[in-house]
């Protein structure tokens, strides 16, 4: 395998590769306003409607919440995994556990697809079915938008990573990394632990709400 | 016979379109916003023609509404926000830092094509009928009553978000990462302090834009009725989210011209800029506080007074370093040896309407002030003062100071000293008067009025005409002079920054050698001789 | 071939992330009034703080890095801050 080279705007790799990582914590912070700029919205609604709020979100499936961010910290477990045996040239263990956590990925989406069937069946869907009785119904209905959002946004946020880990993992098999270049690898599994952390607070806000009552 | 640089490297179509070159970015941005901007232009000379009369008789009310919003939009978005940094920026900064590109050339070719194919959505959103909400989007009437084309247009600045997103990420992550050796922080131009300060605007509003833009056009598309007071939703959660960005916006808008400024006041004085870090510090305060300002905006909305308060409060603040700035410049023209060269120009026309339109803004921000003249005229004529007094200014005397450098070629100096000059006096001549219709009350967005208002609208609008007319001279002489101008020196205008020290127009990888600094920026001797950064 | 094992701190750290989550949700179902939302922001910052610190190697990172970590919940914080003082100062009922 040829030493890889630098890009013809760096001196050298390290150089490349501090830039690289720079760029996406650059990136990470400009996700973290926008998926914040939603959030805000959510928490301005739910302290004004705290009681509405809290009856919406115990109609979300916790038992799939919680399956899911398990599956999600365990594939980030994995790539934070793959990332150190790639640094060390074990190309395949890196290549396997890379593929193994797009595959927990795909499980993550299959799990939503299935809860979002549910909420679909419960008539919770805003803009396509959603009938909700009861003097709170205006504060579910608004509940629901943002669940819907959210998480639709959030998915979309895991199938990206998903292909950017199977590409990754590609690469990984072909042994382009080793301690001296692994810039992608890094960067990809920051994105891929950022998808990650933004779900955990998801989970937080979505799911735990109102289950005391 | 010029040397090979990046103009004559390769001059097929693929070799423009699929170029990493910054420059060629640089000049591919250009063209995009100069379409913009008489695109914009065209919609303003519309409105001035209707405003000469009282009544509404050029366009009917619905058209005018369509003509204020695509004006705002496309002024803002597609001209204002790209055009220091996307064409001076990108040219500039990795020369100005002794690199041979940005961090992610790749990313900035996309940051170009996000860019026109936002502006051509919005384009085609004008062309099918427009929209009628205000550059603003104001809720519920843009998410529920609005008959224009408003996810079609949202969608346009969505794309065009991610363009600026990606624009400062590339700025920081290079100003960061590919200084030259012996360029520390403080050895950087101003310019360079300036669009880092800009960039990180870019990068940590523009994302809250997007979200709020998205949450419009669901609204819109599938009724959910998130602003919809009706169903529990607020419509101020849309101001708040909104003007979070849009606030910071204009410091994204005035930052590159400020430092474009001092550049010019430098070069031309032939002395180094006093006060170099207040200066430089200035910058990232100004976008560090403009952040916490954006409520000015919503005095009058039914925010809380509390709220209204601290805005008031931050909004004061913040005009403090914009102060410094103006203070620092006129110390650094003290004792120097002045050319009014048109750059110069035009950096001493920034100054004087900066600073009118700059405590204009301190009115604003008195809350009961505000009561008085928010949505009027007066505001209108604020916000025009900052931005075509103080950043189209800017960007003028940025582009002949550089155009040496990006063509290779002079503009023709008097010609030029003329357009700024008939600038300078169309563009006060067309907004002093908008600020007495404002505190006689006369309200914006409003193309019909009382005819008391007629002679300051007429005034206004003669202005317009000789501004429409010092706007277009650019066009035709800069455009002459790509072909028949002067060749240009390496170092037309001797000054100090290493993008001076590399041939004009520079060749594709920037530097024959990467330089090694040595020296501090504007290093002028008291004779004021320039001493090279590198030198 | 011993080059392919976790790293001690992976696992450990994947481990303490699995325990958290096991918690949030405990905590969840008891009755514990306001304290609920706090402990489950809580929690969760502490599972964000380990992913962060250990799977994205911000404690072997420089002081910049981390700087540039933070910037987007800083700025994100000046929003929340100033929005949420209009609304917790209002004295007219909202979005109800």
């Amino acid at each position: 395998m040829p030493e890889a080279q630098p890009a013809f705007q760096f001196v050298d790799l390290r150089q490349q590769q501090q830039t690289a990582q720079l760029g996406m914590w650059t990136f990470i912070a400009t996700e973290v306003l926008f998926f914040g700029g939603l959030i805000l919205a959510y928490c301005v609604y739910r302290t004004g409607n705290p009681d509405g709020f809290a009856e919406a979100a115990r109609h979300t499936k916790i038992v799939i919440g919680a399956i899911n961010t398990g599956v999600l910290l365990t594939s980030s477990f994995l790539v934070a995994w793959a990332v150190t045996v790639a640094r060390l040239r074990q190309s395949g263990i890196a290549s396997v556990l890379l593929w193994l956590a797009a595959l927990l990925g795909l499980g993550f989406l299959a799990l939503k697809g299935i809860e979002y069937a549910i909420e679909y069946h419960e008539h919770l869907v805003p803009a396509l079915n959603f009938a909700y009785g009861g003097p709170n119904a205006a504060s579910v209905y608004l509940f629901f938008c943002f669940y819907f959002i959210a998480t639709g946004l959030h998915a979309l946020h895991v199938a990206i990573g998903i292909v950017v880990l199977a590409v990754i993992g590609r690469q990984a098999r072909r042994g382009l990394y080793s301690d001296r270049y692994h810039a992608p690898a890094t960067v990809a599994a920051l994105y891929w632990h950022f998808v990650d952390v933004v779900w955990v607070f998801l989970f937080a806000l979505i799911y735990l709400p109102g289950r005391a009552s | 016979m010029t040397a090979r640089n990046y103009l004559t490297e390769d001059n097929s179509l693929s070799s423009w379109f699929f170029t990493t070159d910054h420059k060629r970015v640089a000049v591919l941005y250009a063209a995009g916003i100069t379409l913009f901007f008489f695109i914009g232009g065209a919609a303003a000379t519309i409105i001035r023609l209707e405003l000469a009369t009282p009544q509404g008789d050029l366009v009917t009310s619905d058209v005018y509404n369509r003509l204020f919003t695509i004006h705002g939009v496309v002024m803002v978005w597609f001209f204002l926000i790209p055009s220091i940094p996307s064409t001076l920026g990108n040219f500039v900064v990795p020369l100005m830092i002794g690199a041979r590109d940005l961090a992610f050339p790749r990313l900035n070719l996309t940051s170009w094509y996000l860019f026109m194919l936002g502006g051509f959505v919005t384009l085609y959103a004008v062309f099918v009928g427009g929209i009628d909400t205000g550059w603003t989007f104001y809720t519920p009437f843009s998410t529920m009553y609005s008959n224009g084309h408003v996810v079609l247009a949202v969608t346009g600045v969505f794309i065009a978000g991610f363009s600026s997103i990606l624009t400062g990420l590339n700025f920081i992550v290079t100003i960061h990462c590919l200084r030259a050796p012996g360029l520390t922080w403080y050895r950087l131009p101003l310019f360079l302090w300036s669009l880092y300060a800009t960039s990180v605007i870019l990068a940590l509003a523009t994302p809250v834009l997007a979200m709020t833009l998205l949450l419009v056009a669901l609204d819109r598309l599938f009724g959910i009725g998130i602003f919809d007071p009706a169903r529990g939703g607020d419509p101020l959660l849309f101001q708040h989210l909104f003007w979070f960005y849009s606030h910071p916006a204009v410091y994204i808008m005035i930052l590159p011209g400020m430092g474009v400024v001092s550049e010019l006041v430098s070069v031309y004085s032939r002395k180094t800029v006093f006060g170099y870090k207040f200066v430089a510090w200035s910058a990232i305060a100004i976008a560090g506080v403009g952040f916490f300002v954006w409520g000015h905006h919503m005095f009058v909305s039914g925010q809380s007074p509390f709220a209204g308060l601290v805005f008031s409060f931050m909004s004061f603040i913040v005009a403090v370093p914009s102060a410094i700035k103006v203070f620092n410049w006129t110390a650094t023209m003290h004792k120097g040896f002045i050319r009014f060269d048109a750059p110069m120009l035009y950096a001493l026309a920034f100054i004087g309407l900066f600073t009118i339109g700059g405590l204009t803004g301190l009115f604003l921000a008195c809350l009961a002030y505000d009561v008085y003249v928010t949505d009027t005229y007066f505001v209108v004529a604020h916000f025009h003062y900052i931005m075509v007094g103080g950043m189209v200014t800017a960007y003028f005397g940025g582009l002949h100071y550089w155009w040496p450098k990006i063509t290779g070629r002079m503009y023709p100096e008097y010609w030029a000293r003329a357009a700024a000059i008939l600038i300078f006096f169309g563009f006060n001549m067309t907004f002093f008067p908008q600020f007495i219709l404002g505190i006689l009350g006369m309200p914006r967005r409003y193309h019909i009025y009382p005819p008391e208002f007629q002679v300051w609208h007429v005034m206004s609008s003669v202005g317009a005409s000789i501004l429409a007319v010092a706007y277009l001279l650019p066009l035709f002489y800069l455009g002459w002079s790509m072909f028949f101008g002067k060749r240009a020196p390496s170092n037309p205008w001797q000054a100090t920054g290493l993008e001076w020290q590399t041939p004009s127009p520079p060749p594709s990888h920037n530097f024959a050698a990467t330089p090694v600094v040595k020296r501090n920026p504007y290093d002028y001797s008291l004779k004021g001789e320039a001493r090279p950064q590198n030198a | 071939m011993k080059n392919w094992q976790p790293p001690r701190e992976l696992l450990v750290s994947w481990l303490a992330l699995l325990a958290l989550l096991g918690l949030t949700v405990l905590c969840a179902y008891q009755p514990l009034g306001a304290v609920n939302t706090g402990l489950a922001l809580a929690i969760a910052t502490g599972k964000s703080l380990i992913v962060a610190a250990v799977f994205m190697e911000l404690r072997r990172s420089s002081a910049l890095m981390i700087a540039f970590a933070a910037a987007g919940l800083f700025w994100l914080g000046i929003m929340f801050w100033l929005a949420l003082s209009d609304y917790l100062t209002r004295t007219s009922p909202y979005a109800s």
